[in-house]
């Protein structure tokens, strides 16, 4: 439990640490959020000006500059037990870590570049061409609500829907789909199903930002979403992913998943 | 003894999650949603003791489908229907793959206590496996017109498959 937290906050379904309005010497160089089990508990890491490391069992996570943490429905924030430095210091809110309970879009701009916002520029910089047609079309479809997706038809339906938005969009509807599942504003289901379409797309135009885009997937606190990344990576036949899908079975702590990752490994390494 | 093949919808709905608020052993609801139950019966293929007829169960799956998709499935013993009330009827299949129709069979008359019993008692000890769409597609175009009756494959599966034979890699 954090002990010195106010209990508003702790009942708040969103908690925002930020280290880089912290002044003295008591500011830690990341934060690390113990929570247990994090897929668990319910928890989830909703934007990430932050270096998403989590460690191998996936019960504590490294954070830079700042991050926001939520907790799913029926779950509380109070499952985060406690933030620590990297030397496994307890922080509080007097010391080193800063809550702030309500925020809003501007705040999170004014938190300085990370190492994570650089590595991202090439995503942000491309992200100039504007379509909101596009991003809404997508959030429509990606936003459904499954049960149809165990209906065949209805699942080819929407490949059908997305590869064509795809062919469409090009980069763009990359860029906004990685968003999505930054954001994790969609239905995870839906971008697994999506994921699994990005991987099979045969566009050479985007073969370079589908590759990125699914690596990138891998680390999603959704298990769906990794799981369709994974398959996605396997369609993609690229044999680069062999490291990322390595890395992912170390940090994957869901064991039916873990095999299958498993599975997506010894194929890239058959056809290697 | 052999054992019962059941396609999933989704594998992900079979995950083991151990999640906190279950009580001590429960299932989470998921699976009980993946079964596919149409007028009381459940569609199952029966698997020798020594699998040795997996594969053809696996490529009737993959060549009864609109399209190459991978494929999703779980291995549990043939005793369980049995051993709480579940009827089996031998009905053979449909399949584009005549030499394994027979090993077809469904449960029938089921109920929902049966349905929600039958889930409890495979849940923990069901031998899941996923065969990845690049690998169904090596499967159906290495059977191509040997195993595989093409007449009774549907056209964008024919199609897809055809243009992978033309094209390989």
């Amino acid at each position: 439990m954090i002990s010195d937290l106010e209990p508003s906050i702790l009942s708040s379904m969103k908690l925002f640490l930020c280290e880089s309005s912290v002044t003295g010497s008591f500011v830690p160089e990341s934060l690390l959020l113990h929570a247990g089990d994090w897929d668990a508990k319910g928890l989830h890491l909703k934007y990430l000006n932050a270096v998403e490391n989590f460690d191998i069992n996936r019960e504590w996570v490294e954070a830079k500059t700042g991050v926001i943490v939520s907790s799913a429905p029926g779950y509380s924030l109070a499952d985060l037990r406690v933030i620590t430095d990297p030397h496994n210091v307890i922080l509080s809110s007097s010391r080193g870590v800063r809550y702030v309970e309500e925020f809003t879009g501007s705040t999170v701009k004014h938190l300085r570049p990370t190492q994570y916002d650089m590595e991202q520029s090439l995503w942000t910089q491309s992200e100039t061409v504007e379509n909101p047609s596009l991003a809404r079309r997508l959030k429509a479809l990606l936003g459904i609500q499954l049960r149809e997706f165990d209906d065949e038809l209805e699942g080819i339906e929407f490949k059908s829907e997305f590869t064509r938005l795809l062919r469409q969009g090009g980069k763009t509807a990359l860029h906004i789909i990685k968003k999505i599942i930054d954001t994790e504003s969609a239905n995870p289901e839906a971008l697994s199903s999506a994921l699994e379409v990005i991987g099979e797309y045969s566009d050479p135009e985007t073969y370079e930002e589908r590759f990125r885009l699914m690596v990138s997937a891998l680390k999603s606190t959704s298990r769906w979403i990794r799981d369709g990344a994974s398959i996605g990576l396997a369609a993609l036949g690229d044999i680069r992913a062999l490291e990322f899908i390595e890395k992912a079975i170390s940090a994957e702590p869901v064991s039916d998943l873990k095999e299958d990752l498993e599975g997506v490994l010894a194929y890239l390494r058959s056809i290697g | 003894m052999g054992q019962y093949l059941l396609k999933f919808g989704k594998k992900r709905n079979w995950d083991d999650l151990g999640l906190a608020w279950l009580p001590r052993g429960a299932i989470q609801a998921d699976p009980a949603t993946d079964l596919r139950i149409s007028s009381g019966k459940l569609s199952v293929w029966w698997i020798e003791e020594d699998r040795s007829n997996i594969d053809l169960v696996i490529l009737a799956l993959a060549s009864s489908r609109q399209h190459l998709e991978k494929i999703e499935f779980g291995l549990f013993e043939d005793t369980i229907p049995g051993q709480i009330g579940i009827k089996v009827a031998e009905e053979v299949g449909v399949s584009p793959v005549p030499s394994v129709n027979h090993y077809h069979r469904n449960f029938i008359e089921m109920t929902t206590d049966q349905l929600t019993t039958l889930v409890n008692s495979i849940f923990f000890n069901i031998s899941k496996s996923r065969k990845l769409k690049p690998e169904i597609t090596k499967l159906l175009t290495s059977e191509w017109g040997n195993k595989i009756d093409v007449g009774n494959v549907k056209p964008d599966l024919r199609s897809e498959i055809e243009n992978e034979i033309q094209l390989p890699g």
